[in-house]
């Protein structure tokens, strides 16, 4: 048990959404998370569902999922490395999920539901500011990844 | 309302915040004025101050010369960019030139930063905005990707 809390606090503190933030905070977070277990095949988030909760992948490989045009399913990405996270947009932009995800293999996420981290942000209100600056930071550093893309695809086809 | 305080009030990024916080953010405020083709914020510099759209036109630019591709433009009143310069100490990730004469006001991150210190709550408001706008921008972004490569 306490080996399995020392890897959740871990899980934690190494991941860019908590970053800075304080041992006693990270603890609580701990104490607030929830351990989920998926089946391959299973899915985890579904594109359009009110989004509630952040997950950070413990263990297993997830992909995740958008329908195209005409209901094909288009992939976007895996989820596959220890401390990948995902629905961390429902804290900043609270609405429908954009996208699915779905596990491929026998996958163990870390849970946080928004609920708890209402209580989490009552008891630490520091915290939150310091939460929200992270997931800004890397949908920033997302958006400019995407705007890279963008840019090439453009030029690519512009100069064809 | 002062016209500036009418620009900050109009914008996305000052969403949810009281007539007080407006008025302490307004006073670290810059008044800059721009000629056509001016470069506003230059890709690779330091990020040093957050911008606001009072009156104009800018055009967001990824790239230079031949390789430039405009991202957006924005012509709103209270239309915002630079905001990533308050979340992340990376360079700029790309150019805004002004397309006619634009009068913007400018918030220095340092200045911006004491204010935090004081009014916590004026920097929950404004990250919570950003993040949100971020967010708005990303799944924009990413609809242009796949539009784009379905295609070519």
């Amino acid at each position: 048990m306490e080996a399995e809390i020392d890897a959740r606090s871990t899980l934690l503190r190494d991941s860019p959404l908590f970053r800075s933030l304080e041992g006693a905070e990270i603890n609580r977070l701990v104490e607030l998370s929830e351990i989920q277990e998926y089946s391959p095949g299973e899915t985890v988030v579904v594109e359009g569902s009110m989004g509630d909760a952040i997950f950070l992948l413990y263990d297993g490989e997830l992909s995740v999922h958008i329908l195209g045009t005409g209901g094909r399913d288009i992939t976007l990405a895996q989820v596959n490395s220890q401390g990948a996270f995902f629905g961390e947009v429902a804290l900043a932009d609270p609405g429908p999920r954009s996208a699915t995800v779905r596990a491929d293999g026998e996958s163990v996420l870390l849970m946080l539901s928004l609920e708890a981290l209402e209580v989490f942000f009552g008891e630490f209100a520091d915290a939150q500011v310091v939460i929200l600056r992270n997931i800004a930071r890397v949908l920033a550093q997302r958006l400019r990844e995407s705007n890279v893309l963008v840019a090439s695809i453009a030029s690519d086809s512009s100069s064809a | 309302m002062s016209p500036e305080l009418e620009v900050l009030s109009s914008s996305p990024l000052m969403h949810g915040m009281g007539e007080e916080e407006l008025g302490s953010i307004l006073s670290t405020m810059e008044r800059r004025i721009y000629e056509v083709g001016d470069r506003i914020v230059e890709e690779g510099r330091p990020s040093d101050c957050l911008f606001i759209l009072a009156d104009g036109v800018v055009d967001v630019v990824k790239g230079e010369g031949d390789q430039a591709v405009l991202l957006k433009t924005l012509d709103e009143r209270g239309d915002f960019f630079g905001e990533m310069a308050l979340i992340d100490i990376l360079p700029r990730s790309a150019n805004v030139y002004a397309s006619g004469e634009t009068r913007i006001l400018a918030f220095p991150k340092q200045v911006l930063t004491t204010l935090f210190s004081r009014v916590p709550r004026v920097q929950m408001t404004l990250v919570l905005n950003i993040a949100r706008n971020l967010s708005l921008r990303l799944r924009e972004a990413d609809t242009l990707i796949l539009e784009l490569s379905r295609g070519s």
